[in-house]
């Protein structure tokens, strides 16, 4: 199986990484200064330009890692911070605070997230940094209700219950009996979710609510794309099969060999 | 009371924006709904059936973790290329069908994942050896079953579809709630996008509310939780 996904990854990879050099290497050694502003797809520009005469291949590469560097930072922390979340809620007997609290997390879960985004972030200021930290806000919540669930599950257990008679401390069979337990079903859940966070980016930045010009992002490039849908198709035709390729590769490849290394 | 103010832009009543938004993006939700539940339901039964089935349904999965916007545009192109008029009223099929994609393939894993517990459990086997037909327990006692499955997610559908219809909506040009919101947005118009947004709350608490009553009426184990 890893070989198949080590092939896969190959296939994926490297044509991409050999474009973007055969492109860099290209565009050193070739004047340029005119602008065409939107130009179709030619040899110099091998997904066209847009309005400005920006080149969209180049907006797409700087999208696409927007994408990985949103992925990066907001996946971590939403584990780190749902982990514990999640382990202070099961951790503690009072059950009054904790049934306030889980309250609260199911009625968030409940909330259209999408929207409480778009209003956080209207609120808070459009921007990449504040749109992550949006996202890592209304992702705590589910993940926290995860590694409840799972704890609640496994603390049924007879171990749980034979390790409390021994005398252990709470906190010694949390961390090293209940964590080791639902570490692997948590990681696999918090992998799952890297489509929906590239999708709730993409409807931000879709919404003009994330990066800002100059710089750009696949939902940008598709509203720009959209005034433009049939005199100038190389502006989101692109951005689409772009994005299709990701998520098949998110799907297919990524998520599989990361489960797989677990 | 709850009129939320006035639109800055449009100079109209918040309420009157959100509520003439809400019938037209009711239009393909309605559409979207029907299609992931009837398609749904039948794309699931045939692949609790039929084993080839199921597994070509797990490879082409990706598909529908695909956003919707992507299949907006290329909805709307291939439209323009068949010389159809996307500007009639059948956009509101389209954009029902665009908005199903994702709804669909939940109905169908669900409805699959259904089929297989009802069939392994133990009241299914018990009542097959009492001398019921399959199809006779299928009638007398797991409708309820389906049925509870299906208003189990009927709110996330209604939440996924609320929340991203702006995908839809503002390629295909449906004046609905998305694309409102979308242009409130653009045009900074503060009481219209705080206005569809607690109406949203208000409308999905609702709902939620009215699914879990539901809920307890057919199924004794939520009222006994």
């Amino acid at each position: 199986m890893n070989k198949i996904i080590a092939k896969i990854n190959f296939i994926f990879f490297i044509p991409f990484i050999f474009l973007i050099l055969v492109y860099i290497g290209y565009s050193l050694f070739i004047d340029d200064s005119a602008v065409f502003n939107l130009a179709p797809p030619s040899f110099h520009h091998w997904f066209g330009t847009d309005l400005t005469g920006a080149d969209v291949f180049i907006k797409s590469i700087n999208a696409l890692g927007l994408e990985v560097l949103t992925l990066l930072i907001v996946m971590p922390v939403i584990y780190f911070f749902g982990l514990i979340t999640g382990m202070i809620l099961s951790y503690f007997s009072n059950d009054r605070i904790r049934e306030f609290f889980l309250n609260l997390i199911h009625y968030w879960v409940t909330l259209p997230v999408l929207l409480i985004a778009l209003f956080l972030l209207i609120l808070l200021g459009a921007g990449q940094k504040n749109a992550i930290i949006v996202m890592i806000f209304i992702y705590i919540p589910t993940q926290a209700l995860y590694v409840y669930n799972q704890l609640e599950t496994v603390k049924k257990n007879e171990f749980f219950i034979a390790k409390m008679s021994y005398g252990f401390s709470k906190r010694y069979i949390y961390r090293k009996h209940l964590f080791p337990n639902i570490r692997d079903g948590f990681t696999n859940y918090t992998l799952a979710r890297m489509p929906e966070i590239i999708m709730m980016n993409l409807a931000l930045n879709f919404l003009g609510l994330g990066v800002q010009p100059p710089a750009s992002s696949f939902g940008r490039m598709l509203f720009d794309g959209l005034s433009f849908m049939y005199s100038a198709w190389w502006m989101w035709v692109f951005v689409v099969l772009t994005l299709i390729l990701l998520f098949l590769y998110i799907n297919k490849v990524l998520m599989v060999a990361l489960r797989g290394s677990i | 009371m709850f009129d939320f103010g006035i639109s800055t832009s449009s100079g109209q009543l918040v309420i009157h924006e959100v509520v003439t938004a809400l019938g037209e993006s009711l239009k393909s939700i309605i559409i979207a709904l029907l299609f992931s539940y009837t398609i749904g339901t039948a794309a699931g039964i045939f692949s609790a059936k039929s084993r080839r089935l199921r597994k070509l349904w797990n490879r082409m999965e990706f598909i529908f973790y695909i956003p919707m916007i992507v299949f907006s545009y290329l909805v709307l192109y291939l439209l323009d290329f068949t010389g159809i008029d996307f500007l009639s009223n059948i956009r509101y099929v389209f954009a029902g069908l665009v908005l199903s994609i994702y709804p669909f393939y939940i109905v169908s894993k669900s409805v699959d994942k259904t089929i297989a517990e009802i069939k392994n459990s133990d009241f299914f086997s018990f009542h097959k050896s009492c001398g019921f037909e399959e199809s006779q327990i299928w009638k007398k006692f797991c409708k309820r079953f389906v049925i509870v499955d299906y208003l189990s997610f009927f709110e996330n559908l209604l939440i996924f579809m609320f929340g991203f219809i702006f995908f839809v909506e503002t390629p295909f040009g449906i004046h609905g709630m998305g694309y409102r919101f979308v242009l409130a947005i653009q045009r900074f118009d503060y009481p219209v996008i705080i206005g569809f947004c607690i109406f949203s709350i208000i409308l999905f608490s609702v709902i939620g509310i009215l699914i879990e009553t539901i809920k307890m009426r057919i199924d004794p184990r939520v009222s006994y939780e």
